[in-house]
């Protein structure tokens, strides 16, 4: 029991060091994801988002 | 760790809130676009009821505007699937630029942390940076047909005033007394400098009879696209706000 609280609190402060890179990681990937499926003029992506990229009233065509 | 956390929360998040406005959308948004393409063709026929007629000969009308050769998902099912895998995915996107900002939050500011009801908060404020400002007091949601300005430009206006709106509000929030004007100033930049709109508002299609369908057909989408977003981003607010009560417990 001891052991498990000893291990849980390590892992929480290992996290703690490299926890804003990794949130900014993930705002990128979140960010590039939106300009990918929403934005990207390829036709591809375009056609196969189109009706959703009317309902969330991004600009398209 | 802090990666794999965030990641799994927004694909928690994005399914369920993306899932959801997808069947809203299949529900109360298609058939206004279906209608609104009916219309959108060079030459459309309409019939003396005003309801456009699809030429069988051309099934090319029902599928929209598929410019060139590019694969473009079927009528039917596969555009229905198409369609909600890119809700699921672009609401997934959306979450985890939330979830990471309110981690961000948690981490860094000595406002409350985040839970459900202020995720309530923060979603309001992403429909205002997302929908709100680019789209009901900029460009306009647009059924397919509506004539518009460039697409590059309406596309650089969008980004820079979700952005100028994002960063603005969270001025507002954030920063002492003295810069709250800045943060004003930012939200409405975007506004001052205007929406690029099309030089002769209306349709690419000129039937007095068409107008008016499509004029009704705009100002339901404007209704049905505001509803759908008021859902999505109330759940992805309080979804996000509760995924980080959960799974992003302060260190002590």
């Amino acid at each position: 029991m001891q052991n498990v609280q000893s291990s849980t609190t390590h892992q929480t402060a290992s996290f703690a060091v490299s926890n804003t890179q990794q949130i900014l990681v993930a705002l990128g990937i979140g960010v590039a994801l939106v300009l990918f499926i929403g934005f990207a003029p390829m036709e591809l992506v375009h056609n196969a988002a189109h009706d959703a990229r009317h309902a969330f009233a991004f600009p398209c065509h | 760790m802090t990666l794999r956390n965030l990641i799994l929360s927004a694909l928690m998040v994005g399914i369920i809130s993306g899932l959801s406005y997808g069947l809203f959308q299949q529900l109360q948004i298609n058939p206004i676009i279906y209608a609104a393409e009916a219309y959108e063709m060079a030459e459309p026929t309409v019939d003396h009821h005003g309801e456009a007629v699809v030429d069988p000969h051309h099934p090319a009308v029902t599928t929209g505007h598929a410019h060139g050769e590019a694969w473009s998902p079927e009528d039917g099912m596969p555009r229905i699937i198409s369609t909600l895998a890119a809700n699921i995915t672009i609401a997934f996107a959306l979450a985890l630029i939330m979830i990471s900002l309110m981690a961000l939050h948690n981490q860094k500011s000595a406002k409350p942390k985040l839970n459900a009801v202020r995720g309530v908060a923060w979603g309001m404020v992403a429909m205002f940076c997302i929908f709100i400002a680019p789209a009901l007091l900029g460009l306009h949601p647009e059924v397919p047909g509506t004539n518009a300005a460039e697409l590059e430009d309406r596309q650089i206006w969008w980004l820079f005033c979700a952005i100028s709106s994002a960063i603005g509000i969270a001025i507002l929030y954030y920063a002492a007394n003295n810069f709250k004007l800045a943060g004003i100033l930012l939200i409405a930049l975007p506004h001052l400098i205007g929406a690029p709109l099309a030089s002769e508002p209306g349709f690419a299609n000129s039937d007095p009879v068409a107008i008016q369908r499509l004029l009704e057909l705009s100002s339901e989408f404007y209704l049905m696209t505001a509803i759908g977003m008021l859902i999505l981003f109330m759940m992805m607010g309080a979804l996000s706000g509760f995924s980080l009560k959960i799974f992003f417990s302060q260190p002590v």
